[in-house]
């Protein structure tokens, strides 16, 4: 048996004890949680346990560097320098607290003014916007905290204004989005007002990621209090912060640094513990939860035995399965031979996709696959060298923007293939690439080479990403959903291409696809999955008249064509696919299945050979 | 109802080009085109989503039903709140049972709900703001077949039982000629030809129409 797992056995790395979500194994987010948790308790104690001793006044003992009844020293009314950084904390946390409040609200209520305004008026609050975020920040705070009034409120009301811009340029473009979207325009053909559309559709779908970002404010907020109180413009004698601290005992660094430390390391502490927190939650937001449980173990499979001479792709009992108890692909077996074109054809959600990744080794963590073989000319996958798979094996997707570098030129990314694989030279490489460039009918293939793909139509794109396949001596080329994203009259044409491919090299293609037509008219045999399995396997001229699964069946006369009756309703298949989680004993299509009996629910038919010609289908009700 | 001169521009460039068409009352008017050819922008202008030169006459409500059913709802609204809209919330029983959904999928968020639910959801939504025209945008493109005939069977009922008068976008001719009464084609900006479904398909006039056709994928035998 062999096993490729996508990456290391996860049960290892996971215990019982479960910490929340976002913040396992993640040391930069715990320790911002700590920090930020340990400051709070202290805002909350701080002053009833030290406020006495902060107060306390001591003629015999001022401006005294560090000792043992006094850590971090005295100040100049010899009152206890420690005592009254612990103190500070609980001012120092709420004057953040009420700039970042301040800059939060002024900031959202800019941001959304574009989305309520009539068009004019919007352009000047962009505009606003715009000016203010080109300004610097730290000169908005003086200037506010100059005008207001030297003391706490001038400070918080500066540093509320620094912050406004950066929250009102974020509510606005996370305002345009939801603004820009379909259920938005659908609201407003429905007559519901702008102001409504603010509080019911764009407000609650921008809220999370402003949440988030509120922390990270919060400690750039902490920090510049400190910074105007350090500049003398923030916190006025007798009240006191970090920054009014790390002020009063500047001018006696040279002496007695640790006056002036106490403070600076509170001050660095708290803003180093928001910022991580911040970052911690806004990464848990963006990322899907993983999931805990550890992958079912990989069926027991049987010897692999002969390579089938025939056949370039040989795949024997391939299964792809996810922690959680999801098994997409169930012992799926296929073969392609030379210069065959195979059409994998299913719905969304029949594994077809994962099979296709499978065989390319990109199935994505945590998935796991096995099988009993797993060939390419003869020789297991597993064992062929990168450098071999990466000529023989084309793989085309749906997107062919998303398989080329867009910062680089078409011919450059062709070339390197050979180079990277062969070792080929930088000129024979070129030459071999503009060569291919006109294999594929591209016109010009020379100045092609010379484009980027955004210079490129879709299909001239999916022409280039097969090019980039023909660099090598491809024996199977893999295309899934290739002409999906394409116009019909430009997937006439790479359809013919792959052909022409298929024939001129004598590759084998495994060609996935939804769309049962295009299937039936370019592959030379046709495999049907369902729920993960393969229902049916037939000769792709044999789907119009011979299909025999009553899935088969469906699905081919549910898609209508330009002969279809319209005065009849489309024969449709009730219900849905069931997920990988949900696929019973029996067979998975049964619950829909109008010939279903009490057999199919609970035994599940193999595949099976009928008739002739390498037909093979999965049902107890085919004869 | 009757698109006179229509033209749709962005900046330089003529996304629709001096189109006129008359959607008869009562009857599904099928555009179909690829990739570009305009028939996108033809139906944001009809609904008043993009600015156009041209008018668009008898329209009073225009409601449209979009390509990707999960852009198109409100992740953090139920299927009740979506419905209602429109039609405000006594209506929501009565329009989900026009889409056939079960009065039990109001109080459901659109991620519990598959691609098909979601577009019929999305039907309801439109059908609450009481349309004289209802504009389908691709609104089985991103459906599996078999989900696609239900949508598609659902769009016919809803048209003998109402009424309505309808503009069904698609790039897929199989598709239009089944539900449409006539068939539009555009390309590159214009109306290239215009006629009774089966009309256009059989005997096309225009070579773009032909082309089209005759890339239209079937299966053999």
């Amino acid at each position: 048996m062999t096993s490729l797992g996508a990456g290391p056995e996860p049960a290892t790395r996971r215990g019982r004890s479960r910490p929340a979500g976002w913040l396992r194994g993640n040391v930069p987010g715990a320790a911002g949680a700590l920090i930020v948790a340990g400051m709070v308790a202290l805002a909350v104690v701080g002053p009833l346990v030290w406020g006495e001793a902060a107060a306390r006044i001591d003629a015999a003992a001022i401006l005294q560097g560090s000792s043992s009844e006094h850590p971090l020293g005295t100040d100049n009314l010899g009152r206890d320098l420690l005592a009254r950084v612990l103190v500070a904390a609980r001012y120092s946390l709420l004057l953040a607290l009420a700039a970042t409040l301040v800059g939060a609200s002024a900031g959202v209520v800019l941001g959304t003014l574009p989305s309520v305004l009539p068009r004019r008026a919007a352009r000047l609050a962009t505009g606003t916007v715009n000016a203010l975020v080109a300004f610097p920040g730290l000169l908005l705070a003086m200037f506010t905290a100059v005008v207001t009034g030297l003391g706490a409120r001038g400070a918080v009301l500066g540093i509320g204004v620094a912050i406004a811009p950066g929250f009102a340029r974020l509510t606005q473009t996370l305002a345009a989005t939801v603004a820009g979207s379909d259920y938005v325009a659908a609201a407003r053909m429905l007559g519901v007002s702008r102001r409504r559309v603010l509080t019911r559709h764009v407000l609650p779908n921008i809220a999370e990621p402003l949440i988030l970002n509120l922390t990270q404010a919060f400690g750039g907020a902490l920090l510049g209090l400190a910074g105007m109180s350090f500049l003398g413009l923030g916190v006025q004698p007798p009240q006191f912060d970090w920054g009014r601290l790390l002020f009063d005992g500047f001018p006696r660094i040279y002496l007695t640094p640790e006056v002036a430390l106490g403070p600076a390391a509170a001050i660095a502490l708290a803003g180093i513990g928001f910022n991580l927190l911040g970052d911690a939650l806004a990464r848990a937001a963006a990322r899907t939860p993983a999931v805990g449980e550890r992958p079912p173990p990989p069926p027991a499979t049987g010897p692999a035995g002969e390579p089938d001479p025939g056949a370039v792709l040989e795949v024997r009992d391939l299964t792809v399965s996810f922690p959680g108890g999801l098994t997409p692909v169930r012992g799926l077996s296929l073969t392609a031979a030379p210069g065959e074109i195979v059409g994998l054809v299913g719905e969304s959600g029949s594994g077809k996709s994962l099979t296709a990744a499978a065989i390319g080794g990109l199935v994505p963590y945590p998935g796991t696959v096995a099988y009993t073989a797993l060939r390419l000319g003869g020789r297991d996958v597993a064992t062929l060298p990168d450098r071999e798979l990466g000529t023989e094996l084309a793989m085309v997707f749906q997107d062919p923007l998303a398989a080329l570098n867009p910062a680089l030129k078409v011919g450059g990314q062709l070339a390197e293939v050979a180079v990277v694989h062969e070792d080929a030279g930088r000129a024979e490489a070129r030459r071999r690439a503009v060569d291919r460039l006109g294999r594929v009918h591209l016109p010009e293939p020379g100045e092609v080479a010379g484009r980027h793909p955004h210079e490129l139509s879709g299909g001239m794109r999916q022409r280039a990403v097969i090019a980039m396949g023909l660099m090598g001596t491809p024996r199977l080329i893999i295309a899934d959903e290739p002409t999906t994203a394409l116009d019909v009259t430009v997937q006439r044409q790479i359809l013919r291409l792959l052909r022409e491919v298929a024939d001129e090299t004598g590759a084998a293609t495994l060609f996935i696809s939804h769309d049962i037509a295009v299937v039936g008219e370019l592959c030379d045999r046709v495999v049907v999955m369902y729920a993960g399995r393969v229902v049916e396997e037939l000769p792709a001229g044999r789907l119009a008249a011979g299909a025999a699964h009553p899935y088969t069946k469906a699905l081919i006369a549910s898609l209508p064509d330009l002969d279809t009756d319209r005065s009849q309703p489309l024969a449709g298949i009730p219900g849905t696919q069931p997920a990988p989680a949900r696929v019973g004993p029996g067979c998975a299509f049964a619950p829909r299945c109008a010939l279903a009996t009490e057999r199919c629910e609970s035994e599940r038919p193999e595949l099976a050979a009928h008739g002739g010609d390498g037909r093979r289908v999965a049902c107890w009700e085919v004869k | 109802m009757i698109i006179k001169n229509l033209s749709v521009r962005y900046g330089r460039r003529t996304a629709v080009d001096d189109v006129t068409l008359e959607i008869p009352d009562g009857q599904v008017v099928g555009l179909v085109g690829e990739s570009g050819s305009g028939k996108s922008s033809l139906a944001r202008a009809v609904c008043g989503l993009v600015p156009h030169t041209g008018s668009v006459q008898g329209a009073r409500r225009v409601q449209m039903v979009f390509q990707d059913p999960y852009a198109s709802l409100d992740p953090r609204m139920t299927v009740a709140q979506t419905v209602a809209e429109g039609a405000g919330a006594g209506q929501v029983e009565r329009l989900l049972g026009l889409v056939r959904l079960p009065a039990e999928l109001a109080g459901r968020y659109p991620r519990e709900l598959s691609g098909g639910q979601r577009q019929r959801v999305a039907i309801a939504r439109a059908l609450g703001g009481d349309p004289a025209l209802l504009v389908a945008d691709e609104i089985t493109s991103s459906l599996d077949v078999s989900v696609q005939a239900a949508v598609l069977n659902l769009i016919r009922g809803l048209r003998e039982e109402l009424g309505l008068s309808m503009l069904f976008i698609s790039h897929n001719l199989a598709v239009v000629r089944y539900v449409a009464d006539v068939v539009a084609v555009m390309h590159r900006g214009r109306l290239v030809e215009v006629g009774p479904a089966e009309q256009v398909v059989g005997e096309p006039a225009h070579e773009y129409t032909r082309a089209l056709l005759a890339a239209v994928p079937r299966l053999r035998g």
